[in-house]
């Protein structure tokens, strides 16, 4: 552990600025209550040190399907009659304008447009366009926003979800999780505002607990990993011969002594360090109750599929996140690997919309007939589009799509955004945005707003300069809003 | 071809010559009357001659330009026969000087202070005609404005009441034309035969015919006077800018819808750009504004908040700025504790408060709640229907409660209510589909469940 000057949550100088500007009695009286610590923000942030937004939120809290390695949108979403009409014809340079691609096809001789293997369907009042891949999608399509339009500047998996999850392809700031934390406090006492959950025993693009890191914010607002087993989270219980009583009374000792030494020294990392003991002995109740789903009824089971049986799937994770989010956790996020469709990417397409599509579905249902989702906001989506040609060989059975950032697909619902709307357009080539772009920025800018929270003035001061979410970039995409 | 207006153009190069050579006679004579200066008496003699000469030349040029611009009748007047008095006293004192009448020299003083001030006078209403009234005055301070009585300068700030009662002439329409056109326009100075003042007159026209036909803004006058190129001395308003396109495109649609005068913004069709401009310039909004917004409470005081959290209430802000509070129970159930910020809850949640009829005919006084959540609790029809009086009631959870299909009757009657939860509860298919159909707005979810999908 190195010296943190400066994830002080009080110094001297923060009590004067703050006292002079007659602020400072609320502030040190949050600071002065261990339990409440933990419940708000440590600074005395930008929204005044008292988690509230900064105007009415729609969305309270958020859950986040990110589908790493990104799904096709050409063979969801974005429905191209053309491409199957051109199919195996070379994608013209009028279209491609010269843009960059990886280092994968880059060298390939030649681009062959490649048509989607799967029918596309206008689904529910709405007419949505989706794929026979997304059978239970396709049924709450009257409930979901889509966006079509999305654009991201990073062709490589890692630079692209750290720039979605952190507002900056380099890693190193905090995550989206970690700003809601910083910025709105936790509703639960008992639980991290911002918890994260990964599909169990998938392979693919490696992900990093930095993409739900704190950055520069003060570490209790990184977002803490759940997992499926014995142990959700590490190191919380108690080792094998401990009790929990002899656990209550080490940590009250201990707290005697880290007493004895802030009294001598007033270090309010001190103050820090007990509330976050405290807490990991309250999540050694409250985790347990969260993570033991063996009271659902079946109804509940059935509603998710069957895979929502079997722990650490992405349906027992979906499940899980109701479950959380029922309990006040303000932002999960679930990460699903395995979508990485270079080659072969009919049978890998299949293979994950099984594992997922019924899953993603129920639990918007779920948590609409919970009454939580007009409070409560879904996302799903990848970290950029793929290619409408074929990466490899295209033959009548198989293909493959590569990196694509000019264009992808994500899909919200829930709080404050438009019910079975689709925004923005690709070409007929489906290549490039046409009609209403929108960068990751954008998209973060959007999320704050309908957290409640100005993307432009959710700040943190570090290394002497304001850092935001949205760096310098962001609009609010009004078009979404309901 | 307009020869007339060819010189008349020519007007504001002229007139600035007489000012300089008048007001450069008025100097001279000043200074020849003493002694070291006396040779320029015979400059003063030059001087009038040129400047009386252009004078007359700026006159002319003046009267034809004159009848073929739109200007402010009364401005205009002054201007003219001040400009014309000016020509006169300039060609007087040009005689009296060279002795031509054989007037005093008293006479010539005279002549001179008339001709000056004449200058000053004809300068300032003619520079007002070109640039507006308001022109010179624009950027002075604050106290040479309140001693010409002009004082700042108020922004209207208009509000407006719900859509179906904006009246889309009066409060939308009418206001341009009283700001730009009703100086010219109007029963004492109708400019064109045009008076604009009111409804009959404008439906009349001017002295070529009818300026408006409703239902075609393409094919009436005035739209195409407010639209023409500015440099077109046609183009409406004459002095000034050009009116800002949002302003003749409300004016191409209220025609377009018919050119009414009494409609209101709901009886018209609204296409989007224009709700979008509404939106905008005036802060109209088509959308019928969350409870929340519309509800205006005093603060809490902190006292009560902390009497609430001591019952154990998680208590919060809904937003900076906003009095509204929001409210977690986890599990405490002492309503008493949270009558002082009865008001001031609007997101209630009670989830598994083990609270009954009795205990939650207390929410009926409070009277603010837009969202209450009752889910978990043993809550039936009675209790229910005691918070039927809510009136900015819009989501109310019933989930796995007590309640039976006699509950549909309360909520047909929750004049704000928008989704209703009924899951794990016995209600009925029959009366939800009986509440669905007395209450279309309404959404009511009970479980939800997907259709068999085959598979693969």
């Amino acid at each position: 552990m190195h010296c943190d000057n400066q994830h002080k949550k009080f110094t001297r100088r923060d009590f004067f600025t703050k006292t002079s500007l007659g602020l400072g009695a609320l502030s040190l009286a949050g600071m002065l209550n261990p339990l409440e610590a933990m419940a708000k923000p440590f600074m005395p942030g930008p929204l005044g040190g008292l988690g509230k937004p900064h105007f009415t939120p729609k969305a309270k809290r958020v859950i986040y399907l990110h589908m790493s390695g990104a799904p096709s949108q050409l063979d969801l979403f974005d429905y191209k009659p053309l491409l199957n009409k051109m199919n195996g014809e070379e994608l013209p340079e009028s279209i491609r304008k010269g843009q960059r691609l990886t280092g994968m096809t880059a060298g390939q001789a030649s681009f062959p447009l490649a048509g989607s293997h799967f029918n596309f369907k206008q689904q529910g009042q709405s007419g949505i366009w989706m794929s026979d891949l997304l059978p239970y999608t396709a049924q709450i399509a009257d409930e979901i926003c889509v966006v079509k339009s999305m654009y991201t500047e990073a062709i490589n998996h890692d630079p692209a979800i750290t720039f979605l999850q952190t507002g900056s392809q380099l890693p190193g700031r905090p995550s989206i999780g970690a700003w809601l934390s910083y910025g709105l406090g936790s509703d639960n006492e008992n639980l991290p505002s911002f918890v994260v959950l990964v599909t169990k025993g998938k392979q693919g693009q490696p992900l990093y607990s930095r993409l739900w890191g704190n950055g520069f914010l003060p570490s209790e607002h990184q977002g803490v990993q759940f997992r499926s087993g014995k142990n959700p989270v590490l190191y919380l219980s108690n080792p094998p011969g401990v009790t929990p009583e002899a656990r209550r009374k080490q940590l009250d000792y201990l707290n005697l002594l880290q007493e004895e030494q802030y009294e001598e020294t007033e270090d309010p990392e001190i103050k820090a360090r007990i509330a976050q003991y405290e807490m990991a002995y309250r999540m050694q109740t409250s985790v347990p109750e969260v993570m033991d789903v063996t009271k659902e009824p079946d109804h509940i089971y059935d509603l998710y599929g069957k895979y929502s049986r079997k722990p650490g799937t992405f349906a027992a994770n979906c499940l899980l996140a109701r479950r959380l989010v029922e309990r006040g956790v303000k932002y999960v996020q679930l990460y699903d690997q395995g979508w990485d469709a270079h080659g072969n990417l009919p049978n890998t397409m299949r293979a994950k919309c099984r594992e997922t599509d019924q899953a993603s579905a129920a639990l918007i249902m779920d948590l609409k007939q919970r009454g939580l989702l007009e409070d409560t906001l879904v996302v799903w989506g990848g970290e950029f589009g793929r290619t409408n040609y074929s990466q490899g060989q295209l033959t009548a059975t198989n293909y493959g799509r590569d990196h694509h950032p000019s264009c992808f697909t994500v899909y919200m619902a829930g709080a404050g955004v438009k019910k079975g709307f689709t925004y923005g357009e690709t070409d007929e080539f489906g290549y490039n945005v046409i009609q209403n772009p929108v960068h990751v920025h954008d998209f973060q800018a959007t999320l704050l707003h309908l957290l409640g929270m100005d993307h432009e003035r959710l700040t943190y001061k570090f290394q002497g300069r304001r850092f935001r979410l949205t760096d310098v970039h962001g609009k609010v995409v009004k078009d979404i809003l309901s | 071809m307009d020869l007339g207006g060819f010189i008349g153009r020519f007007h504001p190069l002229f007139v600035h010559l007489p000012i300089g050579f008048l007001l450069a006679a008025g100097v001279f004579e000043y200074y020849a009357r003493k002694r070291s200066y006396q040779k320029l008496d015979t400059a003063v003699e030059f001087s009038l001659f040129l400047g009386a000469s252009f004078a007359i030349l700026s006159c002319i040029s003046g009267w034809l330009l004159a009848n073929r611009g739109a200007y402010i009748e009364q401005s205009l007047f002054l201007h003219r026969w001040l400009g014309i008095g000016v020509a006169v006293f300039a060609s007087l004192a040009w005689l009296v000087k060279t002795g031509r009448l054989g007037l005093s020299s008293r006479m010539f003083t005279a002549f001179m202070w008339a001709m000056i001030i004449g200058i000053f006078a004809t300068g300032h209403f003619g520079g007002n005609m070109t640039h507006g009234d308001d022109y010179l005055t624009e950027y002075a301070p604050g106290f040479v404005k309140r001693l010409l009585g002009q004082g700042e300068k108020e922004i209207k700030q208009v509000a407006f009441g719900p859509v179906d009662s904006i009246k889309v002439y009066t409060e939308l329409i009418q206001p341009v034309f009283e700001d730009q056109c009703w100086k010219c326009h109007q029963p004492k100075n109708a400019l064109g035969g045009l008076d604009m003042t009111t409804k009959t007159t404008l439906l009349k026209g001017g002295d070529h015919g009818k300026v408006l036909e409703s239902g075609a803004a393409y094919e009436s006058e005035l739209f195409h006077r407010i639209t023409m190129p500015v440099s077109d001395r046609k183009s409406m308003p004459p002095v000034g800018l050009a009116l800002p396109y949002q302003t003749t495109r409300l004016i191409e649609w209220w025609i377009d819808a018919g050119a009414s005068f009494e409609k209101s913004l709901k009886e018209l069709d609204v296409p989007k750009d224009i709700e979008k401009l509404l939106a905008e310039q005036f802060g109209i909004s088509f959308k019928q504004a969350d409870a929340i917004e519309r509800i205006e409470v005093a603060a809490a005081t902190p006292a009560a908040i902390e009497a609430a959290e001591a019952a154990g209430f998680q208590v919060s802000s809904l937003a900076e700025g906003s009095n509204l509070l929001e409210l977690n129970a986890n599990g405490a159930n002492d309503l008493a504790s949270l009558d002082a910020i009865k008001a001031q809850i609007t997101w209630l949640n009670l989830s598994n408060a083990s609270l009954d009829d009795t205990t939650i005919k207390k929410l009926a006084s409070f009277e603010n709640l837009t969202r209450l959540r009752l889910q978990e609790n043993p809550v039936s029809d009675a209790g229910v229907e005691a918070l039927i009086g809510l009136q900015y009631l819009e989501s109310l959870n019933l989930n796995n409660t007590k309640i039976s299909d006699v509950v549909i009757e309360s909520l047909q009657k929750m004049p704000s209510l928008r989704n209703v939860y009924l899951f794990g509860t016995a209600v009925s298919e029959g009366a939800i589909t009986q509440l669905q159909t007395a209450r279309p707005d309404l959404e009511v979810v009970k479980g939800l469940s997907f259709k068999p999908v085959e598979s693969e």
